[in-house]
């Protein structure tokens, strides 16, 4: 047997109870030991990982903690333990394939094989940023739906006539509502109405979540909720009660499990990470019904750690394609915000590697989201184009480290975040079209990528 | 150097090592032996808090382990402030922090909180999804100087002033000091609701909260 939903509910109320901190200590602890254990040293000269038969022992290492350690349910702080053989049962049955989409517009995310160079899913949007009003909403999604992608993402109305949306409360209904209906209008507006859309953010909280279904929001060849692991290894009963719900719904693929992990936290650095992550991505695709998995990524630290960061994702990516069947998606997101030069390279920085081994690309988002208004379809264009680079000049894994090492070594090394600029500062609104000052960062640093090989198509 | 330097050495790595039973251990000794519990204050417990602030900065050390320095030194505080004269107190403070009704993020929180009390303030945790009414009972309760808010969410945020305006209701907003923190905090909405600070990073944070209470000290 696989681990339905409902059990995942039982466990969660009838496992051991373990305060929320003591877990975290405790899978820390047995984290740390397993690193030293199986001996998995990050290569100093890899930011993307070369050798993949460090995988052997991440895998192992995830599976170990998962029987050691378990998962936690963050409402009730009891652990759900879980044996060996279901994880491998449930890993056996995860899809090699899904679709979304209808009628010109179907997109099928398949599995690919590890640093395939084949075409790659572009479902950019703006991943949960907090947007100031149902208006800039629209204009935000239609500036992504313009782009090169295949699916849009979604981000949040966070303020109606200038009042904030509360969780749980009236305003967040109302949101909900409305977001799934501007979403489906701003595909409409593009020219591309069949387009598929996830509208995982719209509906944050399990109470406003089903106010996506109204006939102009949701269909059922979108997509629309995300399992949601918290942060190492917690989980909560609020996700499980949308995806019953996204059932009753007749969604098709509705879960998709969301893995993000800030680096420095509890999950500590790049190796207990690599493991940490790994084992909540196995618990997610051993549940019945996952589809794949999306791992972001994150820091506690003002300044992020490029190099940590990305060794512990590509890890990961690295680790589930080469032991398990499932679809990996990857998150190209910056710390910084629009029409910034940082930005411009936080992305190619992340969106190389993750071109060479992820199935699907999810989010095109700035400034990790943040209020308001800090994303825009240039993010898409900037991914989308990276991408089809990759693909064309048959970047090989090894190439992608000495290049990222490249772009970190010029203009990533201990940098912080750029402030830069809001959506209705850095486009013409009107027209939809990004500034002419946005456009010459980009196409400068094209010019300037072109010295470090790479060539933009 | 003399055995008591010699065991006030060992005291610091202890802390930095997060080992809460040595350092306990170690600390008892000292006091029986007649160290001054004040000088350990100051030449271990300050310079030890320093020394872990600046590794987890610096990305040496992790929050478990920052959490585990941070109950090292409460253990060492613990026993210090039993032996300290009526009047004189080994803490800086005492802080509420929660993380605000609606929302379930609490590692940013529980950096905040590990980071105080690896800093030598005495830290009151109340988790996650605290109303404002739990958060200002407590505060009156344990009588706290500072009182911390965390939120994740934008749909959260409001949270943070729903705190500020109970407290101006209950004529008790000028009693605390208010900082607020979380990932979509900024200045304009520290203003915009009244808190007396704001931080997205830990360590700013903790400086943050000294400054705000020496100034208060001051008033």
């Amino acid at each position: 047997m696989t681990i339905e939903i409902t059990e995942l509910e039982e466990r969660a109320h009838t496992g051991p109870f373990m305060a929320l901190k003591d877990f975290q200590k405790k899978m820390y602890l047995r984290a740390r030991e397993l690193v030293k254990e199986y001996d998995i040293n990050r290569d100093p000269n890899d930011i993307v990982p070369t050798d993949i038969s460090i995988t052997k022992d991440i895998y192992e290492a995830a599976l170990q903690l998962l029987q050691d350690v378990g998962f936690i349910c963050v409402e009730t702080s009891r652990t759900v333990q879980v044996e060996k053989d279901e994880i491998l049962r449930g890993l056996r049955k995860v899809p090699t394939e899904v679709q979304f989409g209808s009628n010109n517009e179907i997109v099928r995310i398949k599995r690919r094989e590890l640093f395939s160079q084949s075409p790659i899913v572009k479902w950019l949007g703006p991943w949960g940023a907090q947007i100031s009003s149902p208006e800039m909403f629209l204009l935000i999604h239609q500036s992504y739906a313009k782009e090169n992608i295949d699916a849009l993402q979604c981000g949040v109305v966070s303020k109606i006539d200038g009042k904030t949306v509360r969780n749980k409360c009236v305003s967040e209904i109302i949101s909900a509502t409305l977001g799934a209906k501007l979403l489906r209008e701003a595909v409409k507006r593009v020219g591309r109405p069949d387009m598929p859309i996830s509208f995982d953010c719209v509906g944050g909280s399990d109470v406003a979540f089903p106010a996506i279904f109204t006939p102009d929001g949701a269909r059922p060849t979108d997509h629309v909720v995300l399992f949601n692991v918290m942060s190492e290894m917690s989980f909560s009963l609020m996700d499980l009660n949308k995806i019953a719900l996204a059932k009753a719904f007749n969604e098709s693929y509705p879960f998709l499990g969301f893995l993000q992990n800030p680096y420095g936290g509890f999950g500590g650095g790049s190796e207990t990470l690599a493991i940490i992550s790994t084992a909540e991505a196995i618990f997610t695709l051993a549940i019945s019904g996952i589809w794949g998995v999306y791992t972001g990524v994150t820091t506690i630290s003002p300044i992020p750690k490029h190099e940590d960061l990305l060794w512990f994702e590509i890890c990961n990516k690295l680790t589930l394609k080469k032991h398990t069947d499932a679809i990996i998606c990857g998150s190209p997101v910056s710390f910084s915000e629009p029409s910034t030069e940082t930005l411009v390279h936080e992305l190619v920085y992340r969106t190389i590697p993750l071109t060479l081994t992820s199935d699907a690309l999810l989010a095109a988002q700035a400034a990790c989201g943040k209020p308001y208004d800090y994303v825009t379809g240039m993010e898409a264009r900037i991914v989308s184009e990276v991408t089809d680079a990759v693909l064309g000049m048959g970047i090989k894994i090894e190439d992608a480290n000495e290049l990222c090492k490249e772009i970190l070594k010029r203009y990533l090394k201990d940098k912080a975040p750029e402030k830069g600029k809001r959506f209705y500062e850095c486009y013409d609104t009107e027209k939809i079209e990004p500034s002419k000052e946005y456009l010459s960062i980009y196409e400068k640093l094209k010019r300037e990528y072109q010295d470090i090989g790479i060539e933009w198509i | 150097m003399s055995d008591a330097e010699k065991k006030l050495m060992e005291l610091r790595d202890a802390i930095i090592d997060g080992d809460s039973e040595k350092a306990k251990e170690i600390t008892e000794e000292l006091v029986r032996d007649g160290i001054d519990p004040l000088r350990i204050i100051k030449e271990v417990v300050g310079p030890a808090s320093k020394i872990v602030g600046e590794k987890f900065e610096s990305a040496e050390i992790f929050l478990p382990d920052l959490i585990m320095a941070g109950e090292a030194l409460k253990a060492v505080v613990d026993v210090v402030s039993s032996s300290i004269p009526e009047g004189q107190s080994a803490k800086k403070g005492k802080i509420l922090i929660a993380t605000v009704k609606g929302d379930l993020h609490d590692i940013g929180k529980n950096i905040v909180s590990s980071l105080l009390a690896a800093s030598g303030f005495e830290v009151y945790d109340l988790g996650i999804d605290v109303d404002a009414q739990e958060i200002i009972q407590k505060a009156e309760e344990v009588q706290a100087d500072v009182i911390g808010l965390s939120a994740l969410l934008t749909t959260t945020l409001e949270q943070q002033r729903e705190v500020i305006n109970l407290l101006k209701e209950l004529g008790l907003r000028d009693k605390y000091i208010v900082v607020i923190g979380g990932a979509p905090v900024t200045k304009e909405w520290c203003e915009e609701i009244g808190a007396d600070g704001w931080s997205t990073d830990a360590i700013e944070a903790v400086k943050l909260i000294e400054e705000l209470m020496e100034k208060k000290k001051k008033r």
